[in-house]
């Protein structure tokens, strides 16, 4: 075992890392207005932000992270999950856009009161097409596509 | 319906049945490689967990350590974790300090782990008495010439990789491979990297990630010298061994760009930093949205590459620093970056990013002067000759 953990070594040192700052979401429309959001998030930068479990977690999703229908009104959003993986939290909402989301806009501002530099990430899937939002800090809501 | 009218539809459907069932193939052989990875991080997690136990119950067991800073190391290198890296130095020192004499496996991972950081003078500290230890190792000897690749101390570096000659030892071969490319050998190093991409094969004990990282650095060998069918070769073979690999799916990305295929290019990066996030890709993300004519989506892009690079506390990296450039943003920023690195490292990659930050501020004569030292090795990386020919040619 340690044999091979020193192979692992001696054939590819990590590419350079640096603290950056991110967080990503995936967002699906099921049809008919339905949609999942699934947001994660280092778990060490959520404990302290929101602090005090599950329903903390859950509160601060649902307020940093908006689905907007045409009108402007947001989208209901009912958390199904909150699930650790590694040191990542993974939290997955669903919704009912009532007027379906054409039209419908999305804001990921996760962790911008904590981070200037946070830049989250939004790749949404509609009609079997993927396209990525990016989102710097202070950024406004912007329109699914 | 006449014969031949029969005969192209019976074909046709033949065809089509041909490509339902390859495409059937290919999905089941993503999915079982994406279980598997998953599998291979669920154990690593797990061993992860096992040697911190192990670490905290015995404050004396520098192997316990040592495994423990391979294993945070592996990860860094698999999910590009700032936090595991740092921790995997922490670690290793515990580990060296508390044995370092039979404890070869602390100080590899003390030394890769400072290389991961680009502290490559520190790094080579380590190495060097790695290398005093057993002059006859030829992946220590390697790894040493790779260092001094990247501090640019290159009479040294020719020394060390002048005693590897004929190799069957894949980190030697590998990092020999390097060499010959910077110092201009091009073929020289594409047979090395095939070489040894097709040993990794069947080599014993190698993880998904590591048996990837062959095809990415022959994707990316590849793409540098414009042979696209054979990077399009090893970037399929390695989504079939990883798909979700974030550093094949930025190379990807380039490759769909260099064709102009922005959609593909979008999807690549944008799946790239879904699974990792790194400014580089932000730039990639750009090109492919600017291609496809969304220009606000392509902007943002690059605002957050640029917001998320300038808080960096430390040397950025050169990938970025050149994506600023090429976008226009933050140059003044770039070049002392770029005065900085020199002063640490004289490679040629520092002299090319030296010249191409002086030649966006102005100074084309500084430039000419810097990318002559970028190109004193022989190198033949494309791209330094075309940051050379621009600057030539505003003579």
């Amino acid at each position: 075992m340690i044999l091979r953990g020193l192979l692992v070594l001696l054939l590819c040192r990590p590419a350079p890392t640096h603290p950056l700052h991110s967080s990503s979401a995936s967002l699906t429309d099921l049809g008919g207005g339905r949609v999942t959001l699934s947001v994660r998030i280092f778990s060490d930068d959520l404990m302290a932000t929101a602090p005090g479990g599950d329903s903390a977690i859950a509160t601060y999703v649902r307020q940093r992270v908006r689905i907007l229908a045409r009108d402007g009104q947001p989208i209901a959003l009912a958390i199904v999950s909150i699930a650790r993986d590694g040191d990542l939290t993974q939290v997955t909402a669903q919704g009912t856009a009532p007027g379906g989301l054409s039209g419908a806009s999305v804001q990921h501002a996760v962790l911008w009161e904590r981070y200037r530099d946070q830049v989250n990430l939004v790749r949404a899937t509609l009609s079997g097409h993927t396209t990525t939002l990016v989102f710097s800090n202070g950024d406004p809501p912007k329109a699914l596509r | 319906m006449n014969r031949s009218a029969a005969g192209v539809l019976v074909i046709g459907a033949l065809a089509l049945g041909g490509w339902f069932t390859e495409r059937r193939a290919v999905v089941r052989a993503r999915a079982e490689a994406r279980a598997e990875a998953s599998h291979e991080a669920a154990v690593r997690a797990a061993d992860i967990t096992f040697f911190e136990a192990r670490a905290a119950r015995d404050p004396y067991s520098a192997g316990d350590r040592s495994r423990l800073g391979s294993l945070l190391l592996s990860r860094a290198r698999a999910t590009g974790r700032y936090e595991d890296l740092v921790a995997a130095e922490r670690i290793a020192r515990a580990s060296v300090a508390l044995r370092r004499g039979r404890n070869r496996g602390g100080a590899l991972v003390l030394t890769n782990a400072l290389m991961g950081q680009h502290r490559f003078r520190e790094a080579l500290v380590e190495a060097e008495q790695l290398e005093q230890e057993d002059a006859a190792d030829l992946t220590i000897t390697s790894l040493c010439g790779e260092i001094l690749l990247e501090l640019g101390r290159y009479e040294d570096a020719r020394q060390r990789f002048a005693r590897i000659g004929i190799t069957t030892n894949l980190a030697a071969q590998m990092r020999l491979a390097r060499w010959r490319e910077v110092t201009g050998d091009v073929e020289g190093a594409r047979q090395l990297l095939l070489d040894a991409r097709s040993r990794a094969v069947g080599a014993f004990g190698l993880s998904r990630e590591q048996r990837a990282w062959f095809e990415l650095r022959v994707a990316e060998f590849a793409l540098r010298y414009g042979h696209l069918g054979e990077a399009d070769e090893a970037l399929a073979r390695g989504f079939a061994i990883a798909p979700e690999d974030y550093r094949l799916h930025a190379v990807a990305a380039k490759a769909a760009l260099s064709r102009r295929q922005w959609d593909d290019a979008a999807e690549h990066a944008g799946r790239s930093l879904d699974a990792h996030f790194d400014p580089a890709a932000l730039a990639l993300l750009a090109q492919a949205e600017r291609g496809r004519g969304d220009s606000a989506a392509a902007r943002a892009a690059v605002d957050a590459m640029v917001s998320s690079v300038q808080a960096q506390p430390g040397a950025w990296h050169r990938a970025w620093s050149l994506a600023l450039l090429d976008e226009g943003r933050a140059v003044d920023a770039v070049l002392a970056q770029a005065r900085q690195d020199l002063a640490e490292r004289q490679d040629v990659y520092a002299w090319d990013l030296y010249a191409w930050a002086l030649h966006h501020t102005g100074d084309d004569a500084g430039a000419r002067t810097a990318m002559s030292h970028a190109l004193a090795t022989g190198i033949r990386d494309p791209l330094l000759l075309s940051h050379a020919r621009v600057i030539q040619a505003t003579q």
